[in-house]
């Protein structure tokens, strides 16, 4: 009995894109990012009876890379810095085009979060996980995803300055909420 | 994964006020759209490749593997 099918070997390409833009949100560099989601495929397939069948695959997959990123993190600590300024450059494509300068704004401020806000952020925001599976995820406590999560949203609001009212409902509640602007 | 251990431990540590909603929705938008663009990015080759060659090492090797 193989498990090894073409209908998981076509999932596991399915998450690729996903496992990628994680990847890369994460390290901020693409090579490094790509040799990250090789390195996860690799471990998936040979680890496949730690897979409980009818459990998360992408969360599982999701759990390897980043297991992988950090304790790869561990052994190249002082490359840290390096990598954080390369997230901002890397995700700062299409400068020539105005509509994307708030989104070139905001991945420079998400470049400035730890590791441990960007991933939660990522998995829970742009990833559409649960709090509970971020948790499981990340082997954190589920007030601690919260708490990282909301962090981060307070960090890039602040690096951002966004005001609410602004853009979305501008007779909103919120309208008389003074704008913060980061001097730093 | 032993998260389940000290379901407490997190919940202290919520110390800071969540952001009003409508602010949320402004930085989780800024997420996705960012997030999506690298989504959107071509995968390369080398992932279909390696996989083709996984299950390729996978179906030589049955039986020999424990």
């Amino acid at each position: 009995m193989t498990k090894r099918d073409d209908d998981l070997q076509s999932l596991l390409i399915a998450a690729v894109p996903n496992l990628r833009a994680f990847a890369n949100s994460l390290c901020g560099d693409p090579t490094r990012a790509d040799d990250l989601v090789q390195d996860t495929l690799v471990k998936a397939w040979s680890n496949l009876e730690g897979f409980e069948k009818g459990s998360n695959l992408k969360a599982w997959l999701f759990t390897i890379l980043r297991n992988t990123y950090f304790s790869e993190l561990r052994k190249r600590r002082r490359e840290v810095e390096d990598a954080d300024g390369a997230m901002a450059e890397r995700m700062s494509v299409l400068p020539e085009q105005q509509v994307h300068m708030d989104l070139v704004d905001f991945k420079k401020a998400f470049g400035c979060l730890s590791d441990d806000q960007k991933e939660v952020l990522l998995l829970v925001g742009a990833e559409g996980f649960s709090y509970e599976e971020a948790a499981e995820i990340t082997n954190a406590a589920v007030g601690t995803v919260k708490s990282r999560v909301n962090r981060a949203r307070v960090a890039l609001n602040k690096a951002l300055g966004f005001e609410a009212g602004e853009n979305i409902n501008p007779n909103g509640e919120f309208a008389g909420i003074t704008r913060t602007v980061s001097r730093g | 994964m032993g998260t389940g251990s000290d379901p407490k431990r997190g919940d202290a540590v919520i110390t800071q006020a969540p952001l009003p909603v409508e602010l949320q929705g402004q930085i989780g938008q800024r997420l996705r759209e960012a997030y999506v663009e690298l989504i959107n990015e071509p995968v390369p080759d080398r992932f279909v490749d390696l996989l083709q060659k996984l299950k390729q090492r996978e179906e030589q090797g049955q039986g020999g593997k424990s």
